[in-house]
């Protein structure tokens, strides 16, 4: 079929908002274009394979703008001017090629499939003289081009349909299309565990809906990720559970659908973006640690200070993407723990369908952990109390909150919804702690890793000057820098003990324990709840003190302070109730 | 087969000015290749006979995918008057120069489009001292980007205008200078300088070259090359706007 028509119906598209509207425009044309189905799927989203894949064109617009100039003898300068006006290449494109200036000796009619091997082939192209080759495909298309075709294939090439069409828009065309609306659930099903709408649609084109029941899960190929609804209290959490359910850390990082094929480990993202390339640490740990044939698992990879065993802020994974260069050097700078909650697919068996119960049970039995690859915290828990420490011990641990997940049997792991057979309890808000603290050292814990014969961090205490004790406030291992972390024993040597000094005040058993001497300067990222410091128990909450969430060495050792002239616990209390209030992103 | 480096220098020099790789034909008579740029703007025919070649041996006929851009770093490596000996096999050419032997890969020669050449009646036709054009299109170069033919019944005008009026060159070649003067009507197109100006250039041991022109119509150019051991066609679309 011509590239043209279906050029024309991009534009149909583009001029409609109606969701339904554009159902019926693609259905109907899904129905017309015949064994050419697969590549006119792709260009309606502006694409040449799916996202997984991690295949781009990767023309810029510069190329684009000069390929431009070239075939319409228009000055690059001058097409600069009337993108800044318009704004969009695909119309500056449409526009030129209306009045074009440069005959050209002929014209070759193009079809879709030509238009799409073309693409391909851009795609394909890496290395020394990439670029030139590129340049001359897209000279030879837009050569041919109609200037409405231009539009479109200015636009795919440079990555910006849009027109808007949604994936789920697609998936309701592609039902229509070959059977009816009510097959929607069917084609979604289908999407869900092979979110290659594509391959769907020639499937669905060849045998019907009929043939996408058999579609299967296959490692290699991303499933769409579970996701959890909300609730705003533990109370109607458990209720909606029915009283008892798992709970598990919700941890603060980046959503890992890792793969395993044989040899081949592939990581996807949450938008099932293929990153593997990011994390040849975690590619590494699963192809060591995990002995099945083939595999799909579902986690969280959390950047972590692995000398002290502290999660760190999610910030420091997002140093990673993007990088190409020096990523070994990175994954050593900022090491990352994949932590495994949930097994979809094991030795060639499909877990989907399994109960919650069953496939946390594969998981626990067939994983071997290991230092940078752990299993995510769980819990059975039916009383409110006993959820909200568990809660509160996430957040100490640097989590961001819990994770209910129902334990019936109807429990199974459902591809791209957002039910409530799992759902999340975060705090809607952090504080913001903006001054830095004072805090003594009163006691240190056994490096490992790097860190081992040292200290890998430190048990800190603020004092009570009204009881005059050293109370503890948080751990202490981040913001050292080598020779400071070397340094510690010796500078701390003068103040060790056989046990705990009278004066401190401590849940904690850290190794060692030191007279409250040495202060140091510390910066936290807020003032929480927390179960196992006594800085200020039981005043703000029953059974709980105040701690310290993501402390950080500031590299200032207050010499000029003695120890009863830290921060004062009353201090802490008025900053906690003074810390900026910063409403989080309900990041999903 | 042997041959003077100059010739097959002149042969990618000529190809090059529209492509960076090129379907070659080896026939008995000679080789020939007809390459069009990218953007179906311009289009060469190119052929050489076996006659300039110092020893020319095929067996049978070799369609060959060249690298012209590598094949021309071999050829900096000579001197105009030096002998190179090219041999081939279906995976590479390679170029024995002196003691030197350098070999590069060829490209599968069906990944390379051949144009086929469109027949074109044109009214009007002029052979000319090829230094007349090339002054004319040099002089043109240094304020436009296209530039105008326009014949009439006694002479050829070869114009451009810069971004001001007073900016502008103009060529005559009066019928009594050219070599041959065919005229049926008034005709006039515009071409983009920059096509001609590299094919021009290219053509280095032309003496003479043929113009034939119509109104708002592809340009046809033909030249012997090599001392009529070769001939080069090349065809340019024109401008669609007019000065």
């Amino acid at each position: 079929m011509k590239f043209l028509e279906l050029a024309i119906v991009l534009d149909r598209i583009e001029q409609t908002t109606k969701r339904l509207e554009m159902v019926d425009i693609i259905s109907e044309f899904l129905r017309k274009v015949d064994d050419e189905i697969r590549e006119t799927v792709y260009l309606l989203q502006g694409k040449v394979a799916p996202d997984y894949e991690g295949i781009e064109l990767g023309v810029a617009e510069k190329i684009a703008i000069k390929v431009l100039s070239t075939i319409t003898g228009i000055s690059e300068g001058k097409i600069e001017g009337e993108l800044l006006k318009v704004g969009d290449l695909g119309k500056v494109g449409e526009e030129l090629l209306k009045n074009k200036k440069q005959s050209s000796l002929f014209y070759e009619e193009m079809t879709i499939s030509k238009v799409f091997r073309s693409f391909l082939k851009m795609a394909g192209e890496s290395g020394s003289g990439s670029q030139t080759r590129k340049i001359q495909i897209l000279q030879e298309l837009l050569q041919n081009s109609e200037p409405i075709e231009a539009r479109y294939i200015i636009r795919i090439v440079l990555g910006k349909m849009r027109i808007g069409v949604a994936d789920m828009t697609i998936v309701d065309a592609i039902a229509i299309a070959f059977g009816r609306k009510e097959d929607e659930d069917e084609v979604e099903r289908a999407y869900n565990i092979h979110p290659d709408l594509a391959e769907i649609a020639f499937t669905a084109y060849n045998g019907g809906i009929e043939a996408l029941k058999s579609m299967k899960v296959k490692p290699g190929v991303p499933v769409r990720s579970m996701l959890a609804e909300r609730l705003p209290s533990l109370k109607e959490i458990l209720e909606k559970m029915g009283g008892s359910c798992a709970f598990e850390y919700k941890y603060d990082g980046l959503r890992i659908q890792a793969h395993k094929d044989g040899e081949k480990v592939i990581l996807f993202s949450r938008r099932l973006e293929n990153v593997t390339s990011q994390f040849p640490d975690i590619v590494r740990e699963i192809r060591q640690n995990i002995t099945a044939e083939n595999a799909i698992l579902d986690g969280e990879a959390v950047p972590f200070n692995l000398d002290t065993g502290e999660m760190l802020p999610f910030q420091e994974i997002s140093r990673r993407r993007g990088r190409k260069f020096d990523l070994d050097a990175t994954a050593e700078r900022i090491p990352v723990v994949l932590f495994l909650f949930d097994i979809l697919y094991y030795n060639n068996e499909n877990m989907m369908n399994r109960p919650y119960a069953e496939r946390r049970l594969k998981l626990l039995n067939n994983i071997r952990e290991s230092m940078k690859l752990r299993i995510g915290k769980s819990k059975i828990l039916s009383d409110e109390n006993d959820a909200e420490k568990f809660f509160t011990e996430a957040l100490e641990a640097g989590c961001e909150g819990i994770v209910a997940k129902n334990i019936s049997e109807k429990s199974i792991y459902r591809a791209g919804a957002r039910e409530f057979l799992w759902i999340k309890y975060k705090r809607d808000y952090q504080m913001e702690m903006e001054d830095t603290v004072d805090l003594v050292v009163v006691g240190a814990f056994g490096g490992q890793g790097r860190r081992s014969g040292g200290y890998g961090a430190l048990l800190m205490a603020v004092y009570s000057k009204e009881d005059g004790l050293f109370r503890t406030i948080c751990k202490l291992g981040s913001g050292f820098t080598d020779d400071q972390l070397n340094n510690l024993p010796r500078m701390l040597r003068p103040y060790l003990l056989k046990e705990k000094d009278r004066r401190v005040d401590s849940i904690i058993q850290p190794d060692y324990w030191f007279e409250p001497g040495k202060v140091l300067e510390v910066k936290g990222a807020e003032i929480t709840i927390s179960p196992t410091h006594t800085c200020c128990r039981n005043i703000i909450k029953e059974g709980a003190g105040l701690a310290i969430r993501f402390p950080r060495f500031t590299g200032r050792w207050r010499e000029d302070k003695n120890p009863e002239e830290a921060t004062s616990e009353e201090e802490i209390m008025e900053m906690y109730h003074s810390q900026k209030k910063k409403v989080l992103p309900d990041n999903p | 087969m042997k041959v003077d480096a100059k010739t097959i220098r002149e042969f990618s020099n000529i190809i090059i000015t529209l492509v960076p790789e090129a379907r070659v034909d080896f026939k008995p008579e000679g080789l020939f290749s007809k390459v069009m740029d990218p953007a179906h703007v311009a289009m060469i025919a190119l052929e050489i006979n076996k006659e300039a070649f110092q020893e020319y041996v095929l067996d049978g006929e070799e369609n060959l995918g060249m690298d012209i851009d590598k094949m021309r770093n071999v050829l900096k490596l000579s001197g105009p008057n030096d002998i190179i000996d090219i041999k081939f096999d279906g995976k590479k050419i390679s170029f024995k120069l002196g003691n030197l032997n350098v070999s590069t890969p060829l490209i599968d020669p069906s990944s390379l489009t051949t144009p086929k050449i469109p027949t074109i009646e044109l009214p009007n036709k002029i052979v000319t001292d090829i230094s007349y054009l090339s002054t004319g299109i040099k002089a043109a170069e240094g304020i436009a980007e296209v530039v105008t033919f326009n014949i009439r019944a006694e002479e050829l005008k070869i114009y451009s205008k810069g971004e001001t009026d007073s900016e502008t060159t103009e060529l005559t070649i009066p019928k009594s200078m050219a070599k041959e003067f065919i005229y049926t009507s008034d005709a006039r197109s515009s071409f983009a300088l920059d096509y001609l100006s590299k094919f021009i250039r290219s053509l280095e041991s032309s003496q003479e070259i043929s113009i034939s022109v119509g109104n708002d119509f592809p340009l046809r150019m033909e030249a012997n090359i090599l001392n009529g051991k070769g001939r080069v066609t090349f065809l340019l679309a024109p401008r669609i706007e007019s000065i």
